[in-house]
């Protein structure tokens, strides 16, 4: 099944690496391109060069200015979507299928021959200092951004809204120059699911998507730091809370016993941080963990918001469910984390956005895009035993954490 | 897309069941759609509609919370629930054997136990909830202009209740409004993907429903929608948060649609007129308009996120787009834009059985049957211009009413 999947899977002459998988019930085209383009490759003195190029790349390309270009996709009633991480600038669309051959050379356009126009640019450089101040009203998000910060050494840390002094500085010519050396074909991944006709792909891609020329650059390696915490005032109802500790990578053996070990912890409302938590101790109104992926290093995240009064006891009960994995899950634990899982899978696999974004994310993250058929077979295949020995021989979590929240509101672990 | 059925039934004691059948689609989705919300809600019950869609989590007679917890789990189901002005939504997803499983769990469920001990803890959950949105100042700036714009009116009150309201709601008080409102002839049981129609009336004609009877039908009064400006400061607020309504049309109007297709066009937030203004030039992080339709009214709804000390430019420029709309008009282009993306968004949630459901209940309730997705698309694409211009020369947007939720003076320095 590996060997045949994905029914589409080849390196255009440019180096664009594209997959698709047929959905060929559905009327609608998804379609998600990845470029390995984030604050964390952002040049040393333009940190948010990044979150500039991808609202600039939307602002005109080809022969149109930034309104004809929406118009023109708007006139396909394609639906755009799209954003700016650490280490990903992603562009997205849906369709119907049968304006599939017109939307390409549109979508293909904005990395091809984006206009890059400095009539634009101030626009763009504004917008991208109000979303950076916009993160102020959400102290989640701040929490999130705190934790990433405080978790990792090399340049992962950096916020991928960028630094205000950063944006400010950057030029037209700079962030032009920038584009130029990173918004390539080498190392981006296009992937389409839904309803598309295999046998005119390549003739379309060839005139759209391989006529696009540029240079790549490399995303530097992760460097975590030591175990810490952190603690940043606000002046806010509750508290928010957020661990970090290394976990296992996507290409590790270890992965799929982890995720079951997962949903075990987080998987829904019968899961132990849910009924832990919440539904035993009323801590907080939502709790979360789950595993990040950076290229080359995983980790999970777990977070929860809470009142003053009860941050301290909400940070110790999770760490210590997490640290009590080690100590292995029951079968029937595991059996409703499995359910759950392969339910989920078959379940993503009737929407073509969730399955392109998850092709995408699999050959950035794995080399190659995973079948549903392979996830499921590699979860059925795992017993008690086998996610209990994994459990025992992973190191107890470290973690680095934050807290936001009124001062003196801060909490030791 | 062929292959659909429509399945309509009406159970003796009142019971509405319907569903809308898809023998190729991998999963099942059910739902249960009561009609009653926090506008159903008598003044000393403000929150109970939101409380009770807690407490239905907890168990019932035979079960607890943890029992109902992993019943979900072990079915893998994706499911969750949530509570309107209007109306109180139960759901979920599971792999079609799972189907009939799923919605025994949401019966048994709504006959929840209602234990004191259970409420005092899930009171902490609720409360915890209220502060997690007061936290978000886009939410509070939503809340208190609501209140303000629907005058006093129950649909303004806020779904979540205050914390002395939440506060003062015992086992009593809940379950006096359980019994006023979850009524056999106030349900809905909703199903879509592939499940079976034999099985799920036998199983629904077998259970039993104490609360089967009339449920009492209290009086929905139209609000009174206030017109000018209000606003407040708010401390630790950074930015300006603005909620704009103006008055539209009621779900069950016929001009429904073209007031979606109207408020596309306006504040779509890619190519909206209000994203032209405001967005591409950087002067705001945000500014969305859309159309909320109730029942027996509606309103247009917009929210901008600003520099507070940008907020009187913001305004004016507001101010002058939507003069310019009610004077101008739409062009041709801009609402075949609208239907063509509209049309699309509609396909796209079409792809799941789990996107189907509201849809699906909601048509049927407001519409009295079931519109497939097809039919909504063609209508979507024969609302012609002149509906929208019919309704822009009524001038909703002179009425309208603005609320901004400000720093204070000392988060502003």
């Amino acid at each position: 099944m590996t060997d045949s999947f994905p029914p589409f899977d080849v390196r255009l002459g440019n180096g664009l690496r594209v997959v698709a998988e047929p959905m060929p019930w559905l009327a609608t085209v998804s379609l998600v391109l990845l470029l390995p383009v984030g604050s964390a490759n952002d040049p040393e003195d333009g940190i948010g060069s990044a979150a500039i190029l991808s609202e600039w790349l939307q602002r005109g390309a080809g022969e149109r200015d930034a309104r004809g270009y929406a118009d023109a996709l708007d006139a396909l009633g394609v639906r755009r979507g799209g954003g700016v991480g650490r280490e990903t600038l992603s562009l997205s669309a849906a369709f119907l299928q049968r304006d599939a051959a017109a939307v390409l050379p549109l979508l293909a356009d904005a990395v091809r021959a984006p206009l890059l126009g400095d009539a634009s640019f101030e626009g763009v450089r504004a917008l991208a200092l109000q979303d950076l101040d916009a993160t102020l009203d959400s102290p989640a998000q701040r929490a999130g951004e705190a934790l990433v910060a405080a978790y990792f050494e090399s340049a992962h840390g950096r916020s991928a809204y960028g630094e205000r002094s950063h944006l400010e500085r950057l030029t037209p010519a700079a962030a032009r120059a920038d584009a130029a050396e990173r918004i390539g074909p080498e190392g981006a991944v296009l992937a389409i699911a839904g309803g598309i006709d295999l046998a005119a792909l390549p003739a379309l891609l060839e005139s759209t998507f391989g006529a696009w020329r540029g240079a790549s650059r490399d995303l530097p390696a992760p460097i975590v730091r030591a175990p810490h915490e952190v603690s940043v005032p606000a002046d806010s109802a509750q508290v928010q809370i957020g661990m970090a500790t290394p976990a296992v990578d996507l290409d590790h053996p270890g992965w799929y016993a982890q995720q079951l070990a997962l949903a075990v912890l987080d998987g829904n409302m019968g899961a132990r941080l849910f009924s832990e938590v919440r539904e035993k101790r009323g801590l907080v109104y939502s709790v979360s963990a789950g595993t990040r992926l950076v290229r080359g290093h995983a980790y999970l995240v777990a977070r929860a918001g809470t009142t003053p009064e009860r941050a301290a006891e909400t940070v110790a009960v999770v760490a210590a469910e997490i640290a009590r994995l080690r100590a292995g899950v029951e079968a029937d634990e595991l059996e409703r984390a499995s359910v759950q899982l392969r339910s989920s899978l078959v379940m993503s696999g009737e929407a073509s956005g969730a399955r392109a974004s998850r092709l995408a994310s699999d050959v950035m993250h794995l080399g190659r895009a995973r079948s549903l058929g392979e996830v499921d077979a590699a979860l059925a295949g795992l017993g008690l035993d086998d996610v209990n020995a994994f459990l025992a021989q992973t190191p107890e979590p470290r973690f680095t954490s934050v807290t936001l929240g009124p001062v003196g509101a801060a909490v030791a672990s | 897309m062929s292959g659909l059925r429509i399945d309509h039934a009406v159970l003796a004691d009142g019971l509405q069941v319907v569903g809308e059948h898809n023998p190729a689609a991998a999963s099942t989705a059910v739902g249960v759609v009561i009609e009653t919300g926090s506008r159903d809600e008598r003044p000393e019950e403000h929150g109970v509609s939101h409380f009770l869609e807690h407490l239905c989590f907890k168990g019932d007679e035979r079960r607890t919370g943890s029992d109902v917890s992993r019943a979900f789990d072990a079915l893998g189901a994706r499911y969750n629930a949530y509570t309107s002005e209007e109306r109180t939504v139960y759901y979920g997803a599971v792999l079609p054997e799972a189907g009939l499983a799923l919605l025994e769990l949401f019966d048994g469920m709504l006959r929840p136990a209602l234990r004191p001990e259970d409420i005092e803890l899930e009171r902490q959950v609720v409360l915890e909830e209220i502060a997690m949105y007061a936290d978000r100042p886009d939410a509070q700036a939503f809340e208190r202009g609501a209140r303000a714009y629907f005058d006093a009116n129950a649909f303004g009150r806020g779904v979540l209740g205050t914390e002395a309201s939440v506060s003062a709601l015992d086992a009593d008080r809940v379950r006096g409004y359980w019994e006023r409102r979850y009524r056999a002839d106030n349900q809905l049981v909703v199903l879509t993907g592939h499940y079976d129609w034999d099985a799920t009336l036998r199983f629904l004609e077998g259970a039993p429903r104490p609360a089967a009877g009339t449920a009492e039908r209290a009086q929905r009064l139209a609000p009174t929608a206030r017109a000018g400006r209000g606003g407040a400061r708010k401390a630790g607020v950074h930015r300006a948060h603005v909620a704009l309504f103006a008055p539209g049309v009621g779900r069950s109007d016929s001009r429904r649609m073209a007031a979606s297709l109207l408020a596309h066009t306006i504040g779509d937030d890619d190519n909206g007129a209000l994203f032209w203004a405001l967005v591409e030039p950087g002067i705001a992080d945000s500014a969305v308009l859309w159309h909320d339709p109730a029942d027996g009214f509606g309103s247009f709804q917009a929210y901008l996120g600003c520099d507070a000390g940008d907020l009187d430019s913001v305004l004016e420029r507001v101010d002058a787009e939507l003069e310019r709309v009610q004077r101008e008009g739409v062009t041709e282009a801009a609402w075949r834009q609208a239907q063509r993306t509209l049309a699309t968004g509609l396909t796209l949630r079409g792809e799941t059985p789990m996107g189907r459901l509201v849809s699906v209940a909601s048509s049927l309730l407001d519409r009295g049957r079931v519109q497939g997705v097809q039919e909504v698309v063609d209508e979507v694409l024969r609302t012609e211009r002149s509906a929208g211009e019919a309704l822009l020369a009524e001038r909703p947007f002179d009425a309208r009413y603005t609320f901004v939720l400000e720093p204070d003076a000392v988060t502003a320095a």
